[in-house]
């Protein structure tokens, strides 16, 4: 074989259209049927994305949000009812076969893996969907294990592995055809915080060789720490598109702080400090302060603790306060 | 493509699959000790009938329907690809899923040759049948013929039950009982009006067994090989509409979203 870039790569390149989006989502749609002919669902509505090359893009929204919906799509398991998604130029419907092989696709949990067979005989099975031949899926295999770290694991069954061992190696296996861009759905859900933390490193590497990763999570943090870009996603629509270090700012900007045995006149006090949105009484001398400035959890905490309360927490807002003053729906009560 | 390469792997989840359903113990103390009581109690209603002949009838059909029975849990095994949660994985890679669970289930062609065998040629001295090396050599070779025949009927009630996953034991289990039935098991296919026989004719294991009936029975090699010719036609029509059934489900699948990721 000829070494150096030939007529082929040429052909390569145009046919699947390096040039265009990683990741190209245009007015995506899904209904799904509902029991009893009832109205179908709409689990995504006139849904738009794109994801370059090289970008973690993270799709942050609650249960139920339509992440999952839209990353079967694009893993053209799942048809859409409207719209267009392309995948480097190729589009998830028509173009289904040439896209699969340029996709890598990882889920959350303990599923999605032959439990009985080992490690690598797991890749190597894949490796053969993915088109390798048996010496280079075995190669493939043994690489892609050393890289996710669990080389020495390689020839033990699945079933004895441990919750982010399964992880790793779901991730391994979505790399395993060399994939141009990898959907991860939820990937770290469920993994205890050391698994996780291994876990963004691997994905930064991918994103240092080039490839574009869809990320979807509701963990807040996880995307601010991992994304370069991450698209709000909630009902199915679209909110916003943002820079993560808006997330960050919005986690600190609303942080909340939580105390027990504040008397009805501490509590008036703290409501009346400059950046405190609101006090809630969440039962008797409970209350939990939520703010609306940067560094407003500050004066909060030192007016509790020179007031003798020590029972005192701060907690980032969760994913629906942000997302209601995302949309501005500053006031609305939020469940509790 | 490199389907070679796609069918040794399967074959390798389907062994590690088998290792799941028996140990060497289970499936000598469990299964087989189930296989030779089934195959004794029909042979020994022609026992109490006084007929040796219908004794020995009884014995050949019980026994060549365990490779049946066997290859019949084809349809069962088509299913633990979703309680693997693999099913997707496998819809979006690019080999698709028809190659792999038209093939995963291999190993229930092996073990019902297996039991099959064993509980023919053990039980034949019990109730008479006397069968030279070459006879059961034949016997052995063709009852292989016959579960690989009709795997491919196991494989469409394993489309079948993963499309309709909540009668998924039904498909397998009314098709076993009405080949049982109608297929010469019991009573020669004759017995019955010409439209069922025509209907007995489309099942792949009917026409195996008569083989295995004409090779213990002195019939002549070209009737043999008829009957065979015949097992291996059916089957490729079933296998043909097994692929069809599969990569109906896969299509219809991605229209519903009826496959979950780790579903
Ligand atoms: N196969 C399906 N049939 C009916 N409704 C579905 C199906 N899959 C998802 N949905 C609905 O679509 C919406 C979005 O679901 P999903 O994409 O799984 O959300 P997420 O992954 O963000 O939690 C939910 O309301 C869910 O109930
Ligand atoms: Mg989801």
């Amino acid at each position: 074989m000829a070494p150096g870039p030939g007529r082929g790569d040429a052909e390569a390149m145009s046919i699947t259209g390096f040039d265009a989006p990683a990741v190209d989502v245009r007015g995506r749609s899904r209904d799904f049927a509902t029991a009893r002919g009832g109205p179908p669902r709409r689990a995504l509505d006139d849904f738009g994305l794109t994801v370059a090359a090289g970008e973690v893009h993270g799709l942050l929204g609650p249960n139920g949000a339509g992440k999952t919906t839209l990353c079967k799509i694009l893993s053209t398991v799942l048809l859409p009812t409207a719209g267009t998604a392309r995948v480097h130029g190729l589009d998830v419907v028509a173009d289904a076969k040439r896209v699969r092989p340029l996709l890598g696709i990882v889920f959350g949990g303990e599923r999605g893996l032959y439990a009985r067979m080992t490690a690598a005989q797991n890749l190597r099975f894949w490796a053969a969907l993915y088109g390798h031949r048996r010496r280079e899926g075995r190669r493939r295999a043994a690489e892609l294990l050393e890289r996710v770290g669990l080389g020495p694991r390689a020839d033990e069954p699945v079933e004895t592995f441990s919750r982010g061992m399964k992880q790793r190696l779901h991730l391994a296996r979505g790399l395993v055809g060399d994939p141009r861009v990898l959907v991860l759905d939820e990937p770290t859900v469920g993994m205890d915080p050391v698994s996780a933390h291994e876990f963004r490193g691997l994905v930064e590497d991918l994103r240092a060789e080039g490839r574009a990763v869809l990320l979807t999570t509701h963990d807040m943090a996880e995307a601010e720490a991992l994304c370069d870009r991450v698209s709000f996603i909630d009902g199915g629509r679209l909110l916003r598109c943002e820079d993560p270090r808006v997330l960050g700012e919005l986690l600190s900007r609303h942080e909340r702080v939580r105390a027990s045995g504040v008397p009805e006149a501490l509590a008036e006090r703290i409501a009346a400090l400059p950046g405190v949105e609101r006090v809630r009484s969440t039962g008797p001398g409970a209350v939990l302060v939520e703010t609306g400035r940067g560094g407003a959890a500050l004066p909060v905490l030192r007016t509790l603790v020179e007031a003798g309360v020590s029972d005192v927490s701060t907690a980032p807002p969760t994913l629906e306060e942000v997302y209601l003053h995302l949309i501005g729906e500053r006031g609305m009560a939020v469940r509790p | 493509m490199n389907a070679i390469a796609v069918l040794r792997q399967t074959m390798w989840s389907g062994w590690t699959d088998l290792r799941i359903v028996y140990t060497p113990t289970t499936w000598a103390f469990g299964w087989m000790v189930r296989v030779l009581c089934q195959v004794v109690f029909y042979s020994m209603l022609g026992t109490l009938l006084g007929d040796p002949e219908r004794t020995r009838y009884l014995l050949v059909g019980a026994a060549v329907f365990i490779a049946v029975n066997e290859t019949m849990m084809a349809s069962a095994s088509t299913t633990w690809e979703r309680m693997s949660g693999t099913l997707s994985l496998l819809a979006a890679a690019p080999a698709g899923m028809v190659t792999v669970l038209a093939a995963r289930s291999w190993f229930w062609v092996a073990t019902g040759t297996l039991s099959s065998s064993i509980a023919l040629l053990a039980l034949a001295p019990v109730f008479g049948l006397g069968l030279g090396p070459g006879e059961s050599a034949a016997a052995a070779a063709l009852v292989f013929a016959t579960a690989l025949a009709n795997y491919p009927v196991g494989l469409c009630c394993g489309s079948l039950s993963l499309r309709f996953h909540r009668l998924r034991n039904v498909f397998s289990n009314l098709t076993l009982l009405t080949m049982t039935a109608v297929g010469g098991v019991m009573v020669p296919v004759a017995f019955w009006p010409g439209w069922i026989q025509w209907f007995a004719a489309a099942f792949p294991a009917v026409h195996g067994l008569e083989a295995v009936r004409l090779a213990i029975g002195g019939g002549a090699a070209d009737a043999v090989f008829a009957r065979l010719g015949l097992a291996f036609a059916t089957a490729a029509a079933w296998l043909a509409l097994a692929a069809a059934s599969l990569w109906w489900f896969q299509r219809d699948a991605r229209r519903t979203g009826s496959i979950d990721f780790g579903d």
